[in-house]
C-alpha cells in the first residue's frame, strides 16, 4: 500500500468519525429540542383524557355532581347521560310549598329540598336527569305529606328550571322519565284531588315493566282493579308481576271484577278470586283483606286492601299465602305500626342463601320466575 | 445515565408450606427491573412491585429476561414523564404483595399532575392505582358549581368550542385549497 492509499485510508476514517460525531451532536440537539418542548408543555387537563378514562372519572361521581357537571359543556353531557347509576330507591314528596327528592344507594345518598310558595313546583331538569340516568328498585311518590327540611340545610347549588305543575303532570313527568324494570313503583294519593285513572297510570313503560307497582290511599270511587285485571289477562306479564292498592274506605272492586270477567273465574271464595288469562300457563290471583276502621266515633268503612298477582296455572289453593300482614305492611307501613322490626326487602328481595335455608323462596309459593 | 435505586432489596415473601422449618426450601432472591420515563433516569423496581402493572407484568413473562439483561435493557416509557413515573414507582413498591386498601392516603396530592398521572396509570395499566385516581379527579369537583368544575378542569364554554372547530375547519378548508393550487401548478 503506497502513501497515497494510507492517506486516502485515513481520510475516510475521519470522515466517518467526524459523521457519527455528526450524528451524535444532531440527536442530542434532537433530545434537548424535545425536552425544551416537553418542559414548555401545560400539564394535562380533562379535554386530554379519552372517553373510556373520563367515564371511569364520572362513574366515582355522585348525582348532584354528575349533573352540575353536564351543565358545564355539551361535549360532555352525553358521556354523563351514558353512563347509568344505581340506586336503591327514589323518594319524592311534593306539597304545595316544596318538592323534596331523597334518594339513596351505594354510591351516593341526598336530599334535596326545592321551596316555592303557594305552587306545587318540580325542579324539572334536575328531577328528569335524576330519573333517567338511574336504575332505580324502588320509586316512591307522595303529596302532601310533609317532611322538615331543616333551615340549615345547604341550598342546591346548581341552575334548575322552577315550574308550576299540577298533580297528574307530575306523576305523568315522574313515570315518563323513570327507568324501566323498577321493582316497587308506589305512588300515594293521599291529599291529592284528581289522581289520574289507572288507564292513564298503565300507559307508562315504567308501570308496565315494573315488578311490583301500588297505590296507596286510593279513594274507591274510581275502579282501578278491573282495568289492571284486563291488563294482566291479555298481555303476557311475568310469573310474580304484582299490583296492590289500598282504598282509604272500601271499595267495589271485588264486585266489579268477579261481574267483567265472569267467563273466566276459576274459583272464588269471598275474598279469593282466581281469574284465567289469555296465556295458558297463567292465572292471576286477586285476594282481598279488610284493615281496621277508625275508633273516632266517625262510621266510615274501613280500609280495603287488594293485591293481584301473576301465579302459574299450576299453583295449588294449598299454597296460598295466609298471612296478608306481609304485603299490606309492604303497601302500607304506617298502618301496621311494628312491635319488631321486619325488613320487608327480605319478602320481595330475598337472599339467595334464603332459598336454601326454607328449600323455597321465602314467601313466594311458586319459586323464581 | 444517572440511576435510582426505587427497589427494595429485601425478598419476596416466602410461600406457604406445610414442610417442616429445617426442611424449608432456600428463600428465592428477588428479581429486579428497570424502567427509565422521559428524563432517562432509571429507576430499579422489583418484580413483586411490578405486578400492579399488567402491562409491565406481560413484557416481563414475555422476554424472560436475566438480572443483567434487565439491567442493560431498561423499559423504555418514552410518553410518561420522569417524575410521574417516579409517583407511580413509589406507589407500587408501597403496596408491593399488599392487599390494596380501600381508600388510598398516598396517592399524590399535585392536582396539576392528577390527569398526567391518570394517563400513565391508564398506559401502564395499573388497575387499583387507576381507580383510586380517577377517584381523586372525581374529587375535584365535588360540590362544585359547573362555572367552578370548568375553570378546575379548564373545560372550555361551548362558545369557545364553537370557535375552535370554527377555526380548524376554516384552516383545514384553506389547506385544501392550497393543495389543491399546488395540483394544478404540478399538471400544467
Amino acid at each position: 500500500m503506497d502513501s497515497n492509499e494510507k492517506n486516502q485510508v485515513i481520510l475516510e476514517k475521519i470522515l466517518e468519525e467526524f459523521q457519527k460525531l455528526n450524528l451524535t451532536i444532531e440527536k442530542s440537539i434532537l433530545t434537548l429540542g424535545n425536552r425544551l418542548i416537553d418542559s414548555m408543555k401545560k400539564p394535562y387537563s380533562w379535554s386530554d383524557l379519552p372517553s373510556e378514562m373520563k367515564l371511569e372519572v364520572i362513574d366515582k361521581m355522585g348525582v348532584l355532581d354528575r349533573y352540575l357537571f353536564r351543565c358545564t359543556s355539551k361535549a360532555d353531557r352525553s358521556l354523563v347521560d351514558s353512563q347509568k347509576i344505581d340506586i336503591d330507591k327514589i323518594e319524592i314528596n311534593v306539597t304545595s310549598w316544596k318538592t323534596l327528592i331523597w334518594y339513596s344507594g351505594d354510591i351516593d345518598s341526598d336530599i334535596h329540598g326545592f321551596r316555592r310558595n303557594d305552587e306545587i313546583i318540580i325542579p324539572e331538569t334536575f328531577m328528569k336527569f335524576l330519573l333517567k340516568i338511574t336504575k332505580v328498585k324502588e320509586f316512591h311518590l307522595d303529596f302532601g305529606r310533609m317532611i322538615c327540611l331543616g333551615e340549615d340545610h345547604p341550598p342546591f347549588p346548581g341552575p334548575y328550571k322552577i315550574q308550576s305543575c299540577p298533580v297528574d303532570d307530575t306523576i305523568d313527568f315522574c313515570l315518563s322519565n323513570l327507568s324501566n324494570g323498577c321493582k316497587m313503583i308506589t305512588l300515594d294519593a293521599d291529599n291529592v284531588w284528581g289522581f289520574p285513572e289507572v288507564e292513564t297510570l298503565l300507559a307508562h313503560p315504567s308501570i308496565q315493566t315494573a315488578k311490583l307497582w301500588q297505590i296507596k290511599n286510593r279513594d274507591g270511587e274510581s275502579d282501578c282493579v278491573v282495568p289492571v285485571v284486563q291488563m294482566f289477562r291479555e298481555k303476557h306479564f311475568d310469573i310474580g308481576t304484582t299490583f296492590q292498592v289500598m282504598f282509604k274506605h272500601g271499595s267495589n272492586s271485588m264486585d266489579n271484577v268477579i261481574e267483567e270477567f265472569d267467563f273466566y273465574i276459576v274459583s272464588k271464595t269471598e275474598n279469593v278470586v282466581r281469574i284465567k288469562t289469555e296465556d295458558y300457563s297463567k292465572h292471576i290471583l286477586l285476594e282481598r283483606c279488610l284493615g281496621e276502621g277508625s275508633d273516632d266515633g266517625w262510621e266510615v268503612e274501613p280500609p280495603e286492601y287488594i293485591r293481584l298477582q301473576v301465579i302459574p296455572r299450576k299453583l295449588k289453593e294449598s299454597k296460598y299465602e295466609t298471612d296478608h300482614t306481609t304485603w299490606m305492611k309492604v303497601l302500607c307501613p304506617e298502618n301496621f305500626p311494628d312491635p319488631y322490626e321486619d325488613n320487608y326487602d327480605d319478602y320481595y328481595y330475598p337472599s339467595e342463601d334464603s332459598d336454601e335455608e326454607n328449600g323455597e323462596r321465602a314467601h313466594s309459593p311458586w319459586g323464581a320466575d | 445515565m444517572s440511576s435510582t435505586e426505587q427497589g427494595t432489596s429485601s425478598a419476596a415473601p416466602a410461600e406457604p408450606t406445610t414442610a417442616p422449618e429445617s426442611a424449608a426450601a432456600p428463600e428465592v432472591p428477588e428479581s429486579f427491573y428497570y424502567v427509565h420515563g422521559k428524563d432517562k433516569v432509571v429507576h430499579k423496581v422489583s418484580a413483586g412491585a411490578l405486578q400492579h402493572s399488567a402491562l409491565i407484568h406481560g413484557m416481563i413473562s414475555n422476554l424472560g429476561y436475566t438480572e443483567e439483561q434487565a439491567k442493560a435493557n431498561p423499559f423504555p416509557f418514552e410518553n410518561i414523564d420522569g417524575d410521574i413515573l417516579q409517583m407511580v414507582v413509589d406507589w407500587c413498591n408501597q403496596h408491593k404483595g399488599k392487599p390494596t386498601p380501600p381508600e388510598d392516603t398516598n396517592l399524590p396530592k399535585q392536582k396539576e399532575k392528577l390527569f398526567d398521572l391518570v394517563l400513565a396509570v391508564n398506559y401502564l395499566e395499573i388497575k387499583e392505582l387507576l381507580t383510586y385516581c380517577c377517584k381523586q379527579v372525581a374529587m375535584m369537583v365535588k360540590g362544585k358549581s359547573p362555572e367552578e368544575i370548568r375553570e378546575i378542569w379548564m373545560i372550555p364554554t361551548d362558545a369557545e368550542d364553537e370557535a375552535a372547530e370554527k377555526e380548524a375547519k376554516k384552516r383545514a378548508g384553506k389547506e385544501a385549497a392550497g393543495e389543491t393550487a399546488a395540483a394544478a401548478g404540478d399538471a400544467k
